[in-house]
């Protein structure tokens, strides 16, 4: 006997191209968090933590994938893929760079051209903050 | 069934990893380990009405897995810029 056979019980057919679909949006969402995750100026919040139950299990997503389906699994699996891509993105890019070494995930150090260590302000990537406006007659 | 047990490890992969990441910058322990816990129950019960019980074990896992990976690696480097810094 399977003792595996219970996890593996058809659910209600989707198509390939729905499956793919949802596994597409997921890995968009994935993406976009960790990169508002990455360029986060603040500690966390519980509006942050409000944000991600929208994100993952919001009228959006209820209203997009049926609970009978497999299209809400297949959004997790592309969130994962997104997110973590993300995540993979920037580590290839570390390690082929001189200028950067893995200590750059922890507080955004980098080796400048005179080989000291630049440790910036705050930690991980720049904050997203909008630019002043031009001053002067424009 | 198998691809929405796989959905499942996935958001717990990635909720796992996030909440690794305030590891650190908690100002107020009890608080933010109840809304965590509140979050947890919230996003299981989403799980539970789009998969199945069995989601949210997988879920969890997941999300227990990536943050204690989350931790233990940022760790790590701390150590190694600590030994480094000694030197």
């Amino acid at each position: 006997m399977n003792i595996l056979a219970p996890f593996f019980q058809a659910a209600e057919s989707t198509s390939q191209v729905q499956l793919i679909g949802a596994a597409g949006f997921g890995a968009l969402i994935g993406w976009y968090v960790y990169y508002i995750n990455r360029y986060r100026k603040t500690d966390v919040q519980l509006s942050d933590l409000v944000t991600v139950i929208g994100v993952i299990g919001g009228g959006a997503i209820l209203a997009l994938f049926p609970s009978e389906t497999d299209l809400f699994g297949a959004y997790g699996i592309g969130l994962a893929i997104g997110f973590f891509g993300y995540f993979l993105v920037l580590l290839i890019l570390v390690a082929i760079s001189p200028n950067f070494a893995v200590e750059w995930f922890l507080d955004g150090r980098k080796t400048l051209a005179d080989g000291s260590i630049l440790v910036p302000e705050g930690s991980g990537g720049q904050p997203m903050v909008a630019k002043p406006p031009p001053s002067g007659p424009q | 069934m198998q691809i929405s047990i796989l959905g499942s490890v996935g958001i717990g992969l990635v909720i796992g990893w996030l909440l690794g990441s305030l590891d650190g910058h908690m100002k107020r322990p009890i608080l933010t380990f109840t809304v965590i816990g509140l979050f947890l129950f919230t996003v299981s019960l989403e799980i539970f009405l789009f998969v199945s019980w069995r989601g949210i074990g997988f879920f969890l896992g997941g999300a227990i897995f990536a943050s204690l990976i989350r931790i233990g690696w940022h760790r790590e480097i701390q150590n190694r810029i600590e030994a480094s810094s000694h030197r």
